[in-house]
């Protein structure tokens, strides 16, 4: 009797589990038709709108028009570099999340973002011999600012508050140094301005061969610590238990986090709240198991920055906004809603 | 608590304080000081001029100054040896004040800062609209009225006509091209309507302005564009202005023109792209401005 009821129940079970994994695969799936949605419209949308007919023919001509122009140096380039830092941001944000165990971290507001950037521009307006180097620097930059990070908010663990406010002083003092430089360096600031509200406008393809190059490494790597992350955000005792380094992997995910977005930070400036919104939005749909949520991060994060910044640069024409702008103003009223329910 | 009494007491003395100066200076700025200035014969006022284009004007009408702005270009040889007052956007208070001007020149782009500076001091400011060339002649004009060289201003103004008419004349019957001009500074770039000063030498000179196909009667000196703009845009001529630090302005440009988008426009391709010379080409007309017309009509009717 006793063991009819338990396959009953493990019947029902796998039932709902492997229900459960379809409907993740789903939506897997149809987030990936969302993404091609966004794309599909922020091809046609800009200062010149095209139905994708008259794309066809513009494309196929073989003579050099303008709106061939557009659509092969000005759009194009554009959409993917907001797919890739979208990605690359989304992924930073959701390892971070793991390895601070703590789903309010993000590139954004542990000062990762500010620490890259500030990095940049160091190097563009001092070292500019280097210039080529610039992701390396972001990098370093980037991990200085999460190390700081880490050391003022490590307590007996990591509480969100203090991860808040350590992101704050980082922020503080790397936002500091910004205006240092751009003031003493005022001659020659070209494009300082818009590091700080990062913006896509004017990226050619060169930016997204750097960018495509060093994303790569690092969104492969990053698949290959699916498991890790997951071991990690079980907690220092869990992890412990199960024979797992946790140190170890602590430092290499948060290497890797810091890359992607010190990566993005070096070609498109600060966008903040991308690494916060996407895997939260993940998280909610397909729980927190790492090997759904990253993906799913993935194709999410690349939707969100494809939208915001065809947003960006229809919603005021012909003046392009920063698309740093439009993802401050829409994700921080989310990151308010998330601490308050945190508090609750 | 002691402190709190303190800082109380503190706080109320200090608003006394200032309220006592506010009331000082209403009964300090009486009317007849000024009626009185102004019926003193006019060359003997004290001028300062704030920018360069305004000792450059009161150069040509043979003004005496009292102070010159500082500058890295050269100022006309009648103000060697004139106190600089610092620069054009941000001059020097205190050396203003000690100089004891009765006429303040300078440009009505500045006038918000140097009202906020000198507003309330006892001199005369005067502000010079220089955005076109058309503006330069009225401008010139109402000088000549204030410091009473009425027939030097018209002296000048119809060297300027005379000039003018020989210039239109020498392109007359020519194709006019359409001209597109971008104002590029180290932190943007934006396109220079009609209304401003390069765009009021295209349009006399019969060509074709871009900004007139963007949206109309916006009346900005300089408009705000999007690459994709540029590129639909498609102009014959291309032509780079730049304004202060020229040099790293014009890397600018050159880092954005190294992009495909521009490198794939038929104007860059025909090699229809000229650098303004700064000497001849600001954000605002100068005192050479019949030269700038001559040299815009080579460029556009080579």
């Amino acid at each position: 009797m006793s063991i009819d009821l338990a396959n009953k129940t493990t019947n029902k079970i796998t039932r709902n589990l492997t229900h459960k994994i379809n409907n993740k695969y789903l939506l897997i799936l149809f987030s990936i038709i969302i993404l091609f949605l966004s794309i599909g419209l922020s091809i046609r949308l800009g200062s010149m709108n095209y139905t994708f007919s008259e794309m066809v023919s513009i494309i196929k001509s073989s003579e050099m028009t303008p709106d061939k122009n557009i659509l092969l140096y000005i759009r194009f380039p554009r959409i993917l570099i907001a797919m890739i830092v979208g990605a690359n941001l989304a992924i930073s944000g959701a390892l971070l999340q793991a390895v601070m165990q703590n789903p309010l971290a993000d590139p954004g507001l542990t000062g990762v973002s500010t620490g890259a950037s500030l990095a940049a521009i160091t190097i563009m307006l001092i070292f500019p011999q280097f210039s080529n180097l610039v992701p390396v620097f972001a990098f370093i930059g980037g991990a200085l600012a999460c190390v700081i990070v880490f050391i003022l908010a490590w307590k007996n663990g990591i509480k969100p508050v203090r991860i808040i406010l350590a992101g704050v002083a980082v922020n503080a003092i790397m936002g500091g140094g910004t205006s240092l430089l751009s003031i003493l360096y005022n001659d020659k600031i070209q494009g300082v301005l818009l590091w700080v509200n990062g913006s896509i406008s004017g990226k050619n393809w060169s930016d997204v061969k750097l960018l495509g190059f060093y994303s790569a490494i690092g969104i492969v790597i990053s698949l290959f610590f699916i498991r890790k992350a997951n071991i990690l955000q079980l907690g220092d005792e869990m992890s412990t238990n199960l024979g797992v380094n946790i140190n170890k992997y602590r430092v290499i995910i948060s290497l890797i986090a810091v890359f992607l977005a010190a990566v993005s930070t070096a070609i498109v400036g600060i966008i903040g709240f991308v690494g916060l919104i996407v895997p939260h939005i993940s998280r909610h749909l397909v729980g927190s198991d790492y090997k759904y949520l990253l993906p799913l991060s993935i194709i999410l994060g690349s939707t969100l920055l494809v939208l915001g910044d065809t947003l960006a640069r229809t919603i005021a024409s012909p003046i392009e906004l920063p698309v740093g702008i439009i993802m401050a103003v829409t994700g921080g009223p989310f990151f308010l809603y998330l601490l308050r329910k945190g508090q609750n | 608590m002691k402190n709190i009494k303190l800082s109380v007491i503190l706080v109320f003395s200090m608003m006394l304080l200032l309220t006592g100066c506010g009331n000082k200076d209403v009964s300090e700025k009486p009317v007849e000081v000024k009626a009185a200035k102004t019926q003193e014969v006019i060359q003997e006022k004290k001028v300062v001029a704030g920018t360069v284009m305004a000792a450059e004007l009161l150069d040509l009408l043979e003004v005496d100054l009292v102070g010159i702005p500082s500058t890295k270009k050269g100022l006309p040889k009648r103000y060697e040896g004139v106190t600089e007052i610092g620069m054009p956007m941000k001059p020097d208070l205190e050396k203003i004040v000690s100089l004891d001007p009765d006429i303040f020149v300078s440009d009505a782009t500045l006038k918000e800062a140097v009202d906020g500076l000198l507003g309330d001091k006892e001199m005369e400011l005067v502000y010079m609209n220089n955005n076109s060339y058309e503006d330069l002649e009225t401008t010139i004009t109402s000088l000549g009225e204030k410091f009473n060289k009425e027939d030097k201003a018209k002296e000048v103004v119809d060297n300027m006509k005379e000039k003018e008419k020989e210039i239109l004349k020498s392109i007359e019957g020519k194709e006019s091209p359409r001209v597109m001009v971008i104002f590029g500074t180290t932190e943007s770039f934006m396109l220079a309507t009609n209304n401003s000063f390069v765009g009021s030498l295209v349009e006399k000179l019969g060509a074709t302005n871009v900004t007139d196909e963007l949206s109309k009667g916006a009346p900005a000196p300089y408009v705000p564009f999007s690459l994709e703009q540029a590129v639909a845009l498609n102009p014959d001529i291309i032509l780079r202005l730049t304004h202060m630090e020229v040099e790293a302005s014009k890397a600018a440009f050159d880092q954005e023109f190294s992009k495909g988008l521009w490198q794939n426009m038929k104007t860059v391709k025909e090699d229809k792209v000229y650098d303004l010379d700064p000497e001849y080409f600001g954000v605002t007309a100068n005192s050479r401005s019949s030269e700038s017309l001559e040299k815009l009509a080579e460029i556009l009717y080579k």
